[in-house]
Order: C-alpha cells, then sequence, then structure tokens
C-alpha cells in the first residue's frame, strides 16, 4: 500500500469532530473490505467516502493523542490506506465514464429512431386523414423534412461510429501501413472539422432564421438547424472519443461499404 | 475552378477518404475560394438540400425495406420465382432474374436485392454446377432492376434533385424495368445454346401447379407490395413519399399480425438500422448542397452543355453522349456522386431540347445501374462476387454480355421516348 500523506493533513483536527466517530464508523468499516482490495479499485462514489474516511481518521488521530496514547490505534492505518485507495482514480471510473458513453450512445439511438417512427406515423397519417376524414393537416409535411433532418444529423454519427460510411478502398489497401495510419489521422481531422464547422454554421445561420417562422408549423425556422447542431456536437464527441481511443479503432479486416446503397 | 473541384473531388475520394467529408470538404473550399461568400451559407445549402418532401420518400422505402426484410420476405420471393420459371433450361438463372424482378417492387435499392438474391440463390447454383462467376454477374446486373422497376431510391434522388415528379419516374420505370428483365433472360436462353455451359441445359425441376400456389399464398405480403404502391400513385391516392410511408405501415401490419416475424423488441433496432443507412445516402445529399451550389454557381450544367451541343444538335444523340459520359464516369466514381452532379446537367438538356424529363430521367438511372456494374470499380459485383467467393475477374469475364443487354435496352429507351413516357403521361396528366 502507497503511503498517503499528500491527503492526510499532518496538523491535528480540533478535538470538536470526534464526536461524530463512532456513528460515521459504522458504515465506513462496512465499505473498508470493498476499498481494501486496492486493485479493484474505487469508484466515483467512493470520492466521497475518501473525505470521510479522511475526517475519521484524522479525528482517531486527535483521539490518539488526546489520550496520550504511544502507538496509533490499529484501525488508523488501515483507514488511512482506504481513504488513499478511494481518493486515486481507477479503472473504475474509466468503466464509469464508458457506461456513461455508452448510455449517450443508447439514448442518441433511441431518439433517432422515435424520430422516425413518428416520421412515419405521419406520414401515414396524412393520407388516412385526407381521405377518412377529408382533411390535410398543413403542418404534416413540414415536420416529416425537420425530422428528417434532424434524423440525418443524428444518425451520421451513429453511422461513424459502426465504421457504416461509404469509402473508396482500392487504393488504401495498396498503402503501407503507416501511411494507412497517416490517412486514418487525416480523416479523423477532416470528421473534427466537418463537426465544428456544420455546428458552427448552422448556429450563425440559426441565429438569423430564428426570427422566421415556417409556414406549416408557425415555429422558428431556427428549429431543424437545432438538429444540425446537436446531431454535429454529438459527432463531435464520437470523434474525440475515437480519438483518445475509447473507441475501438478502425478493423481493418471490416471495410465500410464501397457505394451508397441505392 | 470548376475542373481544379471536380479533379480534387475524385483524388480526394479515390485516396480513401469517405465520401461524405470528401464531398463536404470540397464544397467548403470552394466556397472559402469564391469571392464574397457568406460562409454560413455552408449550413444552409445542406439544410437546402434536405428541406424536400419529395426526398422524404428515401428513408421510408428504405424503411419498409428493411421491415420486409426482417420479415423474411425475400426468400419467399425467391421461391416463388423458382415456382414460376424453375422448371425452364437453367431454371436458376431465369428464377434469379424473375425473383430480382419481384423483389425490385418490395426494395427500391439495386444493392438490397443483389444482396438478397445472391446469398438465396448462389449457394443452390453452385451446388447445380453453375460457374460461380456466371451466377454472380447475373445476379449482380438482374439486381439493377431494383433501381428501375418502382420504388427506386435512384429515382427519389434524381426526381428531388431536378424536380421531377418521382410518382411519374416510378410509373416510367415500369416498362423499361420488365425489358431489362427479359432482355436477361433472352441472354440466358442463348447462353444455354453455349457449348461451354452444359449446366445450363440441365432441367433440375418440374412445373408443379401446387408448388406454385404454396409459394403465391406465402408470398402473396411482398406480390401485393408493388401494386399497392404502384396502384397508389397510378390513382392519385398517394403522392410517392406518402407511398412510402403507408408501405412502412402495410410492411409492419404483415411483419407483425400477419407473419408474426418481427417482434416489438426488434423495431427500435430496425428503425436505427434504417436510420443509419438514410444518413449514409441523405448525409451525402446534404453535403452535396454547397458543392452543388458552387457548380450551379460557375455555370457548370451550361458549361457542358454548350460543349455537348457543338458536338450534335439532335436531342437523340445528345441523350446518347450524355448516357455515354455516365456510364464513363459510373465505371470509376460511386454511382449517387454521379448522379448528384449530372443531375442539374440533366435537367437543362431536357429544358434546352424539349425532351420528356421522365425519359431524360430514366435514362439517367438506367446508365447510373449500367455504371454500377460495370468493372472496375462495380459495387453490385462486389457484393455478388464475395457471396459466390470466387476470384473477381471470374465475374468480369461474364458480366459483359449481361451489360451488353441492359445496354441494347437502354438504346432502345432512348430511341423510343413512349417506353418510358407513355404510362406516366397516360395516367399523370
Amino acid at each position: 500500500m502507497p503511503p498517503a500523506t499528500d491527503i492526510l493533513p499532518t496538523t491535528l483536527s480540533p478535538p470538536t469532530r470526534s464526536m461524530s466517530v463512532m456513528t460515521t464508523l459504522a458504515p465506513a468499516r462496512q465499505r473498508l473490505g470493498a476499498c481494501r482490495t486496492d486493485s479493484g479499485g474505487a469508484s466515483r462514489h467512493d470520492r466521497n467516502l475518501a473525505v470521510h474516511l479522511h475526517i475519521i481518521a484524522s479525528n482517531l488521530r486527535s483521539i490518539q493523542v488526546a489520550s496520550g496514547l504511544q502507538r496509533p490505534l490499529p484501525i488508523y492505518e488501515q483507514l488511512r490506506c482506504a481513504a488513499a485507495a478511494c481518493a486515486r482514480p481507477s479503472a473504475k471510473d474509466e468503466h464509469d465514464m464508458k457506461a456513461l458513453f455508452a448510455w449517450i450512445d443508447r439514448f442518441i439511438e433511441l431518439f433517432v429512431a422515435a424520430i422516425f417512427l413518428s416520421m412515419v406515423s405521419i406520414g401515414s397519417w396524412q393520407v388516412f386523414s385526407r381521405f377518412v376524414l377529408n382533411y390535410t393537416p398543413s403542418w404534416a409535411e413540414e415536420v416529416q423534412i425537420f425530422g428528417h433532418i434532424w434524423l440525418v444529423f443524428l444518425a451520421i454519427p451513429i453511422a461513424y461510429r459502426r465504421g457504416a460510411h461509404i469509402t473508396v478502398e482500392a487504393i488504401r489497401r495498396l498503402m503501407a501501413p503507416w501511411m494507412s495510419k497517416a490517412l486514418d489521422l487525416l480523416i479523423e481531422m477532416l470528421w473534427v472539422g466537418f463537426a465544428v464547422a456544420t455546428a458552427y454554421y448552422s448556429y450563425r445561420v440559426s441565429l438569423v432564421t430564428r426570427n422566421s417562422v415556417s409556414p406549416g408549423l408557425e415555429i422558428p425556422m431556427s428549429y431543424p438547424y437545432y438538429g444540425m447542431i446537436l446531431g454535429s456536437v454529438y459527432l463531435l464527441l464520437v470523434v474525440i472519443r475515437r480519438l483518445a481511443g475509447e473507441l475501438p479503432a478502425r478493423d481493418p479486416d471490416e471495410l465500410p461499404p464501397e457505394a451508397t446503397p441505392l | 475552378m470548376i475542373t481544379f473541384l471536380l479533379t480534387s473531388l475524385l483524388g480526394v475520394m479515390l485516396v480513401g477518404i469517405p465520401i461524405l467529408i470528401s464531398i463536404a470538404l470540397i464544397g467548403f473550399v470552394g466556397m472559402a475560394m469564391l469571392p464574397g461568400v457568406v460562409m454560413p451559407l455552408f449550413a444552409q445549402k445542406m439544410f437546402g438540400q434536405l428541406d424536400s418532401f419529395t426526398l422524404l420518400a428515401m428513408p421510408y422505402f428504405i424503411l419498409a425495406g428493411s421491415i420486409m426484410t426482417a420479415g423474411g420476405i425475400s426468400k419467399q420471393l425467391v421461391d416463388f420465382a423458382r415456382a414460376l420459371v424453375g422448371h425452364f433450361r437453367a431454371g436458376l438463372a431465369h428464377a434469379s432474374v424473375v425473383g430480382s424482378m419481384v423483389m425490385s417492387g418490395v426494395s427500391g435499392s439495386s444493392t438490397a436485392d443483389a444482396s438478397a438474391i445472391a446469398s438465396i440463390l448462389i449457394p443452390p447454383m453452385k451446388q447445380t454446377g453453375y460457374k460461380p462467376g456466371f451466377a454472380a454477374a447475373l445476379i449482380a446486373t438482374a439486381g439493377t432492376m431494383g433501381a428501375i422497376i418502382p420504388p427506386s431510391m435512384t429515382m427519389v434522388v434524381y426526381g428531388a434533385i431536378a424536380q421531377v415528379s418521382i410518382g411519374g419516374l416510378f410509373l416510367g420505370g415500369i416498362i423499361p424495368g420488365i425489358l431489362i428483365g427479359l432482355a436477361l433472360m433472352i441472354t440466358i436462353k442463348l447462353y444455354t445454346y453455349h457449348p461451354a455451359y452444359p449446366e445450363l441445359r440441365v432441367v433440375t425441376a418440374r412445373f408443379d401447379l401446387c408448388a406454385l400456389w404454396r409459394s403465391v399464398s406465402s408470398a402473396w405480403s411482398g406480390l401485393l407490395a408493388p401494386l399497392i404502391i404502384v396502384g397508389g400513385i397510378l390513382s392519385g391516392v398517394f403522392t410517392a413519399t406518402e407511398a412510402g410511408a403507408v408501405a412502412c405501415v402495410y410492411a409492419f401490419i404483415v411483419g407483425y399480425f400477419v407473419e408474426k416475424k418481427i417482434t416489438l423488441k426488434k423495431v427500435p433496432d430496425i428503425l436505427v438500422d434504417a436510420a443509419i443507412t438514410t444518413s449514409m445516402v441523405s448525409g451525402i445529399i446534404a453535403v452535396s448542397g454547397p458543392m452543388g451550389w458552387i457548380l450551379s454557381y460557375l455555370q457548370f450544367d451550361g458549361m457542358v452543355l454548350s460543349y455537348v451541343s457543338t458536338l450534335s444538335s439532335s436531342p437523340t444523340m445528345i441523350l446518347f453522349i450524355l448516357a455515354g459520359v455516365m456510364i464513363l464516369l459510373g465505371t470509376f466514381v460511386d454511382s449517387l456522386i454521379v448522379l448528384l452532379v449530372f443531375a442539374p446537367v440533366a435537367v437543362s438538356v431536357t429544358k434546352t431540347y424539349g425532351l420528356d424529363p421522365f425519359q431524360v430521367g430514366l435514362v439517367m438511372v438506367i446508365c447510373n445501374q449500367i455504371g454500377a456494374v460495370s468493372p472496375p470499380t462495380a459495387p453490385l459485383l462486389f457484393i455478388t462476387t464475395s457471396i459466390a467467393k470466387t476470384p473477381i475477374d471470374q465475374t468480369n469475364k461474364h458480366v459483359w454480355t449481361f451489360m451488353l443487354a441492359e445496354t441494347l435496352v437502354l438504346v432502345l429507351v432512348i430511341l423510343i421516348p413512349g417506353l418510358s413516357s407513355w404510362i406516366p403521361s397516360y395516367f399523370l396528366r
């Protein structure tokens, strides 16, 4: 176990805190077992525990000094190490990040599915309503068009994540590995540029168009651009994750499709 | 400047940069190079390209296709085709053409057609002793009907960009599509007399009316779909876009309530997969907005037109030249890009020479599809060849005859405007 002097104060805590020792010790002790196995790592949540343990440890030390004991209480060392282990960022934190990203990915996918579902429902409702109810909703076409724009720009990052964007691979197959790697880096940079340019210029356009009202829905014309901004921001997140190595790099055996699925 | 932009686009694409990024990059660079362009136009043109109700037909038909495929429709349709023509000489080859034809009425994509038919029919074809290259080349060429027989994604893209009625294009595709099927079947028939193809003279099945009836009763939903789509457009009940939405609902009702092959749990994944395919196509269409704007700002279509008009003044000849250029480009470049660049040119040709817009559209679409099966870069051949597990040169060796058959149909479509314009002009005006 590494020394944990960096997080423990060498000065004594005020004795008033010692009153809380008994009440906080019991739950901390239960968790101590989990914390002591250092390699397992501590989660984000355990940082709170680290602070608690730290306070308890310093209180124990003040008890020891106040009661005139020569040796520190045996639990003191344990607490100190546990606090250090809990405070250290570890594999579990990364795991939490991954879980968060996975949650975002799934959320966006379900969001896209929901957009698609509502587009189709409205599109067929339009036909039904015109022939059965004899009423053509004026907003129906516009909802579908705006939905399509949101759908496309949110699904571009999903397709990127799954390596589905169409690429001509004929020349790349002849490249030396280092050239291929350099090209990959260049491509990721271009994706970053695309995401930034789309987000920024969409934002600029949305500033202008938010004052005009769409003819069918009578909503500001900036709403479709918000989809482009959101999609580009998500794209940026995904590309950065790939650059940081959080997403697996392109699998050389699994080539993207060579032609548009027309 | 146009030359610079188009050659650098070609270069960037061929090096191996994703096509979507290549086009966006060229559009961006072009806009930055033009003096006096406000850059937010980059985003505005992407929006403008997707701001079209007709283009919506594409995601809908993509979704309808994937719902039907999830319901196992392609297998049933192939069984129907085998029961119908499987007793001919080279029955499996004929079945692959008929299967592609009926599949085309369900899906609007030639790649989807080719991969579905190939994965079902190539194994039995190889078992019967067909040359794998022959099977792959045939099914790839038959797959092109997917984009010619309605519904068709290619027509949606062309119609949305060229401002041509998509319903009209769909209807115009019926006769040429069937003609291509017939031309391919005649080619197969001629192959059966070829001494090097003894396996094609074997009759593998007998005609069985009961089996045909059984296959119809299991494939009825897929056979009915094109009738609903085309019938609805013909009678004016719905537009092509609405037909797509209705097709999705139809496919879901059949798959969920009747065939019970789709569970609600699968629905989000079907939707997401269809959305990814949509983003691959619509994404490229969107980012082609800035580039397309530059090309029209620099009057690219006028330049091509004035150059072509020095070569000939007869509209038919102009169409031939246009078709030749498109096929030539299509052999090297992705068919969608050729379509996006050339659709505006086709529009000005139509206007200048007073051609029928549906005829020009059909010529564009057929050229596009011939480009997609012509080596060296032929996506359809890659798909079927990888399923047939054979060297690509084996497929390339066989594809020429089938391409020739399809090109003959193209010549007919150019020479006889009525083939593509009669049905739409009769029903839509």
